[in-house]
C-alpha cells in the first residue's frame, strides 16, 4: 500500500510519516493494512499491550470470574463470539448486555519468544505491577537528558507540594499517578456510554492538581496563540501533547478541536476511540526527536485500537524496529531517488579513478608550512639519540596511515636514526611491525636496518594516560615486551649501543595516531612534562581536533601533518632532499590516492550543491 | 545491628584510599620523588588490572558466544565464527611464540586490515547521502552547514590549491585556523572544567563510582 505524497505526488510508503521524496508530511492513510507482526521486539511492551487489553479481573464479580475462568480454561470456544470491545468496562459491557455473563476473552497476540532485549522503566512496572516495589534512583536506565525529553514533567520545576495526593510513583507524570490502566480503560469505556458519562463517575480520578502540560521548546513562540479573552478550558487529564499522538487521521487535522469544543467540560476525553484528540496544526513543525522504543507515546500506542497500533508505532518507534517488507517493494526507479543515483555515482567515481586516472594527482604543489616544520623536526634530530615512534592507529584508518607511517620510517631509516615503536592500542604493534618490516626490507633503499640493532617494535601497553605516567616515571618497568620476539627487555637493551634509562633518552616522540584521545595522553602525560618535542602525523579528520595543542608552550606538540595531500607533499620533500630517491616511496601510490580524494571531495560537493539547488528550487516553488 | 558500623567504616576506609590515592597522583604529576615513583607504581597496577580486565573480556566474551551456539539461538553462526576465529587466532600466536609470528602478521595484514577499511569505507555511502538528505531540516543552521562543508571538502581537495579556485583553499584554511580552531579549544576547555569538578567531586567523597 503506497501513500501518495499531497505536494509532490510522489508515492510513498504506507509507514512514512513524511514523503522521502520532498519531505512533506504524509496524511495517514486509515486503509493502511495492519500487519500482526508491528516490527517490536519488547515483551514487556507486548505485556503492556496484554494487560490493557484484559478485562479489569479486580472488578468482576465472582461470578464473572468463574465464567472468566472457565473460557480461558477452554479453547475451544470460538472468541470472536463473547469477547467484547476490550476498551469497555466490565460494568459497562454489563449494562449494555443486560447483566449477561458474557465472559471478555483476550486478543489473541503473538508474544515474542526469547528473553527481553531491555527491561521495562519503572514507571512501566508501576504500571503492570501496582504493588511492585519501586527501583530507586540510581537504577534508572536512562540518562538525564533522556528522561527530560522523554518525560518533562518529571525533570520540570513542579515543587512537591503540587504533587498529586497519594502514592507517587518517581518517574511517573502527575496525570497517571493513582491510576492504573485498567481504571483508565474502564473511564475511557464509561465517557462512552451514556450512563458512565456523568461526573460522578469521575470522582476516583481526582483531577485536582494535575498540572497542565509544558509544551516542548519552540511551541510558545509560534504564531497561534490562545486568545485571553477566551474561557480557559478545564484541566484534562490527558495532556493535548499525549492525545495528538492518535491524530494523524486527515479528518483530525481538518477540523481541530472540533470534539473537544463540543465535550462537555469536566468530561474526561478517552484516548481510545480516535477522533477525540486535537492535533497540533500541520505548520507548528516542532523538531521532536523520535522516542526510543519504551517511550511514553509507545506505550500510549499499544493502548490505540489495533487499527491504529500499527501504523502510529512504525511512525513513532526508529526506523531500525519497523517492517522492511516495504522497502523490498520498492521499484528500481524509486531505489534511484536519490540512494541509488548517489551509490551509482561512488561507484562511477572509483572506476573514473582506476581507468581514467584523472590528472588531479600530478599537480605540483610545494610543501606547506606544516610539512616544512614536521620535516624539519626529524632532521633536527641527533643521530645519537633513537626516536620513540608511537602506532596508535588501527585498520579502518590504515588507508590513511600506512602511507604516512611508511614516509615517516622512510625518513628515519634514511638518516640512520635508530627508533623503537610501542603502541597504546592493541592493535598498534601489529601495523608497526607490517611497516617497519616492509621498509627495512626495501631491497631498493638498501638501508641495511637490522632488527634489535637498529629498531625494535614493542608491544601494546594497556592504560592509557596511566600507562604513559608509568612509562615516565617507571620506565625499565614499564616498558612493553618485544612484540616479535615476545622478550622482556630493559632500557639498556632497547637498542644496541644506546642506553635508555628514562624516556627523556629519546631524541623526539613520532606520534602516528589516529585518534584525539591517544594523542592527547601523550601530550599530557609525556609532552607536557619533559622537554621532548613531539610531532604528530595523524588522518585528515583529525586535524582540526589536534591543532589547540600546537604552538602552546609547554605543551610539547612541534608539528602536524595529516591527510594525503600533506603525505604526497612530505614524500616529494624527501624525494627533492635525496632522502628517499632509490626506495619504494619514490614510486609509492600517492597519484592514485590524490586522485581519489579529488574526484570523491568533486563528488560529495555536487552532492551537497545538488542539495542546496533542490532546497532553494522548492521554497521558491512554494512562494 | 553491627552491620550499619561496619559498612560505615568499609565506605571511610574506601574514601580514604581514594582520596590518598587521588592526591598522590596530582602530586606526582607536578613533581619528582618521593610521589613520582608512587604515582609510577599505582599507574603500572592500573597497567596490570588493565591488562587482565581485558583477558576477563575474552573469557567472557567466548563464555557468552560458546552459550549462544550451544543454546542454539537466533545468529548463533556468527557466534560460532567469532569464537573460531578468535581460538585459531589464539592458537596460531601460542603456537609460533608470540603475537609476533609470520602466520599471526599474515591473519593482521590480509584479514584484519582489509576488513577494517572496507567496514570503515563504507561510511562514504552513508554520509553522501546523508548529505543529501540534510536540507530536509528546513533551517539556516542547516544551510550555512552544508556551504561551509562545501568550501571546506572542495577547499582541500588538491586541485583547489591551483589558480583561479585557490581561493577555495584560502578561506578553507581561514576556516580552519580561526573559527573551528576556537570552538575546538573551547570544548578542550569545557570538557578540562567539567573533569576537574568531577575529579573532586570522586577526591572529596561525593562521588564514590568505585563502590558501585
Amino acid at each position: 500500500m503506497e501513500i501518495t505524497c499531497p505536494n509532490c505526488e510522489a508515492p510513498n510508503a504506507s509507514t512514512n510519516r513524511f514523503c522521502s521524496k520532498c519531505g512533506e508530511p504524509l496524511p495517514f492513510d486509515a486503509a493502511a493494512p495492519q500487519q500482526e507482526n508491528s516490527g517490536l521486539d519488547l515483551p514487556w511492551l507486548q505485556s503492556v499491550q496484554d494487560q490493557a487489553e484484559k478485562p479489569p479481573t479486580e472488578k468482576l464479580t465472582g461470578a464473572q470470574i468463574k465464567q472468566n475462568a472457565a473460557t480461558s480454561s477452554d479453547p475451544q470456544q470460538p472468541q470472536g463470539e463473547a469477547a467484547p470491545s476490550p476498551a469497555v468496562p466490565v460494568e459497562a459491557q454489563s449494562q449494555a448486555d443486560g447483566e449477561t455473563d458474557s465472559a471478555p476473552a483476550s486478543a489473541p497476540v503473538d508474544v515474542p519468544q526469547g528473553p527481553p532485549d531491555e527491561p521495562p522503566p519503572g514507571w512501566v512496572v508501576s504500571i503492570l505491577e501496582p504493588a511492585a516495589p519501586q527501583p530507586s534512583a540510581d537504577q534508572q536506565n536512562y540518562e538525564p537528558e533522556e528522561l527530560a525529553h522523554i518525560m518533562p514533567w518529571s525533570h520540570g520545576t513542579t515543587p512537591p507540594e503540587d504533587a498529586i495526593a497519594g502514592e507517587n510513583v518517581p518517574g511517573l507524570p502527575p496525570w497517571l499517578n493513582n491510576i492504573t490502566v485498567q481504571e483508565t480503560i474502564q473511564a475511557a469505556g464509561a465517557s462512552a456510554s451514556p450512563a458512565a458519562s456523568q461526573p460522578a463517575d469521575l470522582d476516583d480520578l481526582d483531577l485536582e492538581g494535575i498540572e497542565p502540560f509544558a509544551p516542548p521548546p519552540g511551541y510558545e513562540d509560534l504564531p497561534a496563540q490562545p486568545d485571553p479573552n477566551e474561557k480557559v478550558k478545564p484541566v484534562e487529564q490527558v495532556p493535548e501533547w499525549l492525545r495528538s499522538i492518535t491524530a494523524n487521521a486527515p479528518e483530525e487535522v481538518a477540523a481541530p478541536g472540533s470534539q473537544l469544543d463540543s465535550a462537555p467540560p469536566s468530561a474526561f476525553v478517552p484516548i481510545v476511540g480516535g477522533v477525540q484528540s486535537e492535533p497540533l496544526p500541520i505548520s507548528r513543525s516542532i523538531p521532536v526527536r523520535a522516542p526510543r522504543a519504551g517511550a511514553v507515546e509507545a506505550i500510549t500506542a499499544l493502548l490505540q485500537p489495533a487499527t491504529d497500533t500499527k501504523h502510529v508505532l512504525t511512525g513513532m518507534l526508529p526506523t531500525t524496529v519497523s517492517s522492511t517488507t516495504e522497502a523490498r517493494r520498492r521499484s528500481p526507479i524509486q531505489w534511484l531517488l536519490p540512494d541509488g543515483i548517489i551509490y551509482l555515482a561512488i561507484l562511477a567515481s572509483l572506476l573514473a579513478i582506476l581507468i581514467i586516472r584523472p590528472p588531479f594527482g600530478e599537480i605540483a604543489l610545494p610543501a606547506s608550512a606544516d610539512v616544512q616544520d614536521f620535516y624539519s623536526q626529524i632532521e633536527a634530530v641527533t643521530s645519537s639519540k633513537p626516536v620513540l615512534v608511537v602506532y596508535d592507529w588501527d585498520a579502518t584508518r590504515s588507508g590513511e596511515m600506512t602511507a604516512l607511517s611508511e614516509a615517516v620510517t622512510h625518513h628515519l631509516m634514511s638518516r640512520r636514526i635508530r627508533f623503537v615503536t610501542m603502541s597504546t592500542v592493541p592493535q598498534g604493534p601489529g601495523f608497526a611491525q607490517l611497516v617497519t618490516q616492509s621498509v627495512a626490507q626495501d631491497t631498493r633503499g638498501n638501508y641495511g636496518y637490522e632488527y634489535g640493532r637498529d629498531y625494535r617494535v614493542l608491544g601494546y601497553l594497556p592504560g592509557n594516560e596511566a600507562a604513559l605516567s608509568a612509562l615516565l616515571n617507571n620506565f625499565d618497568e614499564s616498558l612493553p615486551r618485544d612484540y616479535s620476539n615476545s622478550q622482556k627487555l630493559d632500557g639498556a637493551s632497547l637498542i644496541q649501543g644506546s642506553t635508555i634509562q628514562r624516556i627523556e633518552d629519546f631524541g623526539l616522540i613520532i606520534a602516528l595516531s589516529s585518534d584525539e584521545g591517544e594523542l592527547r595522553g601523550l601530550i599530557e602525560q609525556i609532552g607536557t612534562r619533559t622537554n621532548l618535542p613531539v610531532i604528530a602525523a595523524v588522518p585528515q579528520a583529525l586535524i582540526p581536533l589536534v591543532r589547540p595543542y600546537q604552538d602552546i608552550p609547554m605543551a610539547g606538540l612541534e608539528a602536524v601533518i595529516g591527510g594525503p595531500l600533506q603525505t604526497h607533499q612530505y614524500a616529494t620533500q624527501l624525494r627533492k632532499a635525496g632522502r628517499v630517491s632509490g626506495s619504494t616511496l619514490s614510486d609509492a601510490s600517492m597519484p592514485d590516492r590524490l586522485n581519489a580524494q579529488s574526484v570523491a571531495s568533486l563528488l560529495v560537493g555536487l552532492v551537497i550543491l545538488a542539495a542546496l539547488i533542490r532546497l532553494i528550487t522548492k521554497r521558491a516553488l512554494r512562494r | 545491628m553491627n552491620s550499619r558500623p561496619a559498612s560505615t567504616i568499609l565506605v571511610a576506609i574506601n574514601l580514604l584510599i581514594a582520596a590518598v590515592a587521588g592526591i598522590v597522583t596530582i602530586i606526582g604529576f607536578f613533581t619528582r620523588g618521593t610521589f613520582a615513583d608512587l604515582l609510577g607504581m599505582l599507574s603500572q597496577w592500573v597497567t596490570v588490572i588493565v591488562g587482565f580486565a581485558l583477558l576477563v573480556g575474552l573469557a567472557n566474551l567466548i563464555k557468552v558466544h560458546i552459550g549462544r551456539v550451544i543454546k542454539g539461538q537466533k545468529d548463533w553462526f556468527y557466534s560460532l565464527v567469532l569464537v573460531g576465529s578468535a581460538l585459531a587466532v589464539l592458537a596460531l600466536g601460542l603456537a609460533g611464540g608470540g603475537p609476533g609470528d609470520t602466520s599471526v602478521a599474515w591473519v593482521f595484514q590480509w584479514i584484519y586490515q582489509p576488513l577494517g577499511a572496507a567496514l570503515f569505507s563504507l561510511l562514504a555511502f552513508f554520509l553522501t547521502t546523508a548529505l543529501f538528505r540534510l536540507p530536509k531540516m528546513r533551517n539556516a543552521e542547516a544551510a550555512i552547514l552544508l556551504i561551509t562543508a562545501l568550501i571546506v571538502i572542495v577547499g582541500q581537495a588538491p586541485f583547489s590549491a591551483t589558480p583561479p579556485i585557490d581561493i577555495l583553499s584560502d578561506i578553507r584554511t581561514w576556516l580552519m585556523d580561526y573559527p573551528v580552531l576556537a570552538a575546538v579549544r573551547a570544548i578542550i576547555l569545557g570538557v578540562a572544567f567539567g573533569a576537574i569538578a568531577t575529579s573532586l567531586r570522586v577526591l572529596l567523597g561525593f562521588d564514590r563510582p568505585y563502590m558501585e
